[in-house]
């Protein structure tokens, strides 16, 4: 065997290939982007675009339209003229008119407008420092033992009632009633994360890390934030809703806002008494706030979904 | 064991006992003292009278413990027991005279604007105030509470004896309440006298009377019934005579005193509605029961037929019932009820005394809480249904059936009892806003009214009770789950 491969000429059965910079590239697994997978992931599920168009047309209907309705809850110009009064839907006032001759359509938008600021103030609010007090919780002993103490005291008491108190105390007006909905609700959100940062903080990558000399500042913002997007975006998708039902019911209490802010808890609150009578009155407030917070809610349910790693696979 | 629970329990008064100075002080403090008399029409009467004015502004932040106030009588009698007699007369050397006492109190001396007379006031620091609340809290009764110059000799005894009009009793004489311990047909049958709490003074609406009145007294029309009383006579009376209460002589009326034969003539109303504790608790009680019954077997089904028509129908049900706002869904329910079934939508139609009132806010209290409870309960039975103990009993022939009743139900209904708290609390925040819409005389509905109102002294006392049922539930809720479970020790669990 050996004296047959020795006598065999090698030169033409091989050539000289040059590197190719393209294929070794190609061989490579494919490149993977968690934004780029989260949104392909988000878009695929034809509920969530069903929602999305009807959530950016809320929006930009609450956000645009009473710039041009000038709607004002004081105005009481047609209050005597009879024509303008209990209007039913039509195709001049889109959603008919009230006792006073205000279009129902200005008033949803303009109170949609500040129901859905208040929500979303108060979700960033909340989360911002929810998440970062909760990452500190998570990691120091000492801080800890004591925040402990601190919600398990206020956990115990129903949040409503909380809100209720402290917007009462703070008195109305936007900002009093964004403070009262804040400065206990972010103690939830805080204990949340701390939990799922103390289940993080011990993996065996973490332990390798910080045995590596990571400092904790950054395990915390490199290691295991990233872990809890998900986590966060679901926490940010039950808030936002529930803000928004808080404020409703509070101003349909009449505690939270100043009396000339229209909001769409004061509009049902408004229009309670008009159930029976004058129904598009009552029910189509109702049916815009229920649009609002199962859009967001399902939105935000979907995209906790897909900025989950496991499901993009 | 008992060491935790000790501690537990301490943990929890810590925590009333915050809560409740915490909400006290932001009140006090924080809420304008003025706003109490926004909707006060005896203020309005009084306008053209700035004496009277005066005087009953100051008697209303006194009975509300803002401040401390003297009117000319009572400040001329204090102010003349030091030795000089002070007279009503504008001089000057009253004048002096009582300068010098309002300094060596802490009063500030002031005049009436009419009368000229003289007047004091002081104000109450707020840890005072707290002190009072704190102090007041728990009144025990005893055989020395009464003293009444004009009944030197009554006896003063607590024994047990057989009443001619209450049966057995622990019956008191120089007590408040003639009967300490007492028994009848009402639940829960056997009754006490002698512990009251004492949560301060309603003001400005259900002026005058005492917060534990107004929310544990019953309410609605007063019943009458023919009643034997000790001196023979039958008479219809809704007197309710196990209230009985000492009545100094000065009050009594001597129908009353023939009619009773001793001076415990001040007595209640027998009412017809339940109090305002009782309204709530009763809807609470029959909500959480609709909320397990229907949220529990609904989460088993689901979850044993995951990724199936009703599981995929039970899920959608249940995320628009969690992202729909309370209020939406009350009100869509209500109108549902009254318009398929003919309930009454408000609370008030019938009344307390007719069944259908209670139907439809005692369902929607309970349907308030099943979308949590579904979704937890379904995510517990399905994490289960992956472990190795299903698997072994499936391997070993188990029908799915008995897997899931034996096996995966007992497991996953662990977390489900440590929740029963949890939605205790989320039934006293769902009452807010049902007993609102639905104008039920309940607790719940009082916040929001006593807000309003601005009745410091009853949010308070909402407060104090609502974080009191909510801390012990908390508490209940981990002792069950130990019973529950066995193998869960409280002691060396906890979170850290």
């Amino acid at each position: 065997m050996a004296d047959t491969t020795n006598n065999l000429d090698h030169s033409d059965d091989f050539t000289l290939v040059e590197v190719d910079n393209r294929i070794t590239e190609k061989i490579d697994t494919p490149k993977y982007s968690y934004w780029g997978s989260v949104a392909k992931q988000f878009f695929s599920k034809k509920v969530t675009i069903f929602m999305l168009i009807l959530i950016v047309a809320i929006l930009l209907l609450s956000f645009i339209q009473p710039m041009f309705s000038g709607y004002n809850l004081m105005d009481v110009a047609n209050v005597n003229d009879f024509s303008a009064r209990y209007n039913w839907p039509n195709a001049e006032f889109w959603f008919g008119t009230d006792a006073d001759g205000k279009s129902l359509f200005d008033a949803i938008w303009a109170g949609a407008r500040t129901s859905i600021s208040i929500g979303f103030i108060s979700t960033v609010i909340t989360t911002v420092i929810g998440v970062t007090i909760g990452a500190i919780w998570g990691n120091s002993k000492r801080i800890d033992r004591f925040m402990l103490e601190l919600y398990n005291i206020v956990s115990n008491v129903p949040m409503l009632l909380i809100i209720i108190v402290l917007s009462y105390t703070f008195g109305n007006g936007f900002w009093n009633l964004i403070f009262a909905m804040t400065v206990t609700t972010w103690l939830g959100t805080a204990y949340f994360i701390r939990v799922q940062v103390m289940i993080m903080r011990d993996r065996e990558y973490n332990i390798a890390s910080r045995t590596l000399g990571t400092p904790t500042g950054r395990m915390i913002t490199r290691n295991i934030l990233p872990y809890l997007t998900s986590v966060i975006v679901t926490q940010v998708s039950q808030l936002l809703p529930s803000f928004i039902s808080y404020e409703v019911f509070l101003s349909f209490l009449g505690v939270g806002l100043s009396p000339d802010v229209p909001s769409l808890g004061r509009l049902i609150s408004q229009y309670s008494p008009y159930m029976t009578s004058y129904p598009y009155l009552f029910w189509l407030p109702v049916l815009v706030l229920a649009l609002i917070t199962v859009s967001l809610y399902i939105i935000g349910q979907n995209l906790a979904d897909a900025s989950d790693p496991r499901t993009h696979m | 064991m008992k060491k935790y629970l000790f501690f537990r329990i301490i943990r929890s008064l810590v925590s009333i006992f915050l809560v409740t100075t915490l909400t006290y002080i932001i009140i006090y403090s924080l809420v304008p003292r003025r706003d109490v008399f926004k909707d006060d029409t005896m203020v309005q009467k009084l306008k053209s009278e700035p004496d009277k004015l005066t005087d009953y502004e100051n008697n209303a932040f006194s009975k509300m413990n803002y401040i401390e106030y003297l009117d000319t009588k009572t400040l001329l009698a204090k102010a003349s027991k030091d030795g000089k007699e002070v007279t009503a007369a504008h001089t000057a050397e009253n004048k002096k005279l009582l300068e010098s006492w309002a300094k060596k109190n802490g009063f500030a001396l002031k005049r009436y604007r009419i009368s000229k007379d003289y007047y004091v006031t002081r104000e109450l620091p707020i840890w005072e105030r707290l002190g009072r609340f704190y102090g007041n809290l728990i009144q025990v009764d005893n055989p020395w509470a009464v003293h009444d110059p004009k009944n030197p000799n009554m006896k003063r005894y607590v024994r047990f004896e057989n009443d001619k009009l209450a049966g057995f009793a622990l019956v008191g004489s120089g007590t408040k309440f003639k009967y300490q311990i007492y028994f009848n047909s009402s639940f829960p049958w056997i009754h006490q006298n002698i512990i009251h709490i004492n949560l301060g003074t309603s003001y400005p609406t259900f002026a005058g009377l005492p917060v534990s009145q107004v929310m544990g007294s019953r309410q609605g029309q007063t019943v009458s019934e023919k009643f034997t009383f000790p001196n023979g006579r039958t008479l219809n009376t809704s007197d309710n005579i196990y209230t009985r209460q000492y009545q100094p002589t000065a009050n009594q009326d001597d129908d009353a005193k023939e009619r009773y034969g001793d001076h415990y003539t001040a007595t209640d109303q027998i009412q017809s509605d339940p109090s305002m504790i009782g309204t709530s608790f009763k809807a609470g009680f029959f909500a959480l029961i609709i909320t397990y019954v229907i949220s529990i077997p609904m989460a088993i089904v689901m979850a044993r037929f995951k990724g199936r028509f009703f599981d995929r129908l039970g899920t959608g049900i249940v995320t628009v019932l969690i992202s729909v706002p309370s209020l939406a869904f009350i009100y869509a329910f209500r109108y549902a009820g009254s318009a398929l079934f003919g309930l009454p939508d408000s609370f008030p139609t019938l009344g307390a005394g007719n069944v259908n009132s209670w139907v439809l806010p005692t369902f929607v209290l309970g349907f308030l809480s099943v979308s949590g409870l579904v979704i937890w309960f379904r995510r517990y039975m399905i994490d289960q249904q992956s472990s190795d103990y299903v698997k072994f009993a499936k391997a070993k022939g188990l029908e799915e059936g008995e897997i899931y009743s034996k096996h995966i139900f007992k497991n996953a209904s662990i977390p489900i009892v440590q929740g029963i708290p949890g939605q205790i609390i989320g039934l006293i925040g769902g009452a807010t806003m049902t007993e609102t819409i639905f104008a039920m005389p309940g607790m719940g509905k009082m916040l929001p009214d006593s807000i309003i109102a601005h009745n410091n002294p009853l949010v308070i006392s909402i407060v104090f009770i609502f974080t009191t049922i909510a801390v012990f539930s908390v508490l209940l809720g981990d002792i069950l789950m130990t019973i529950v479970d066995p193998r869960i020790k409280l002691s060396t669990s906890g979170d850290d």
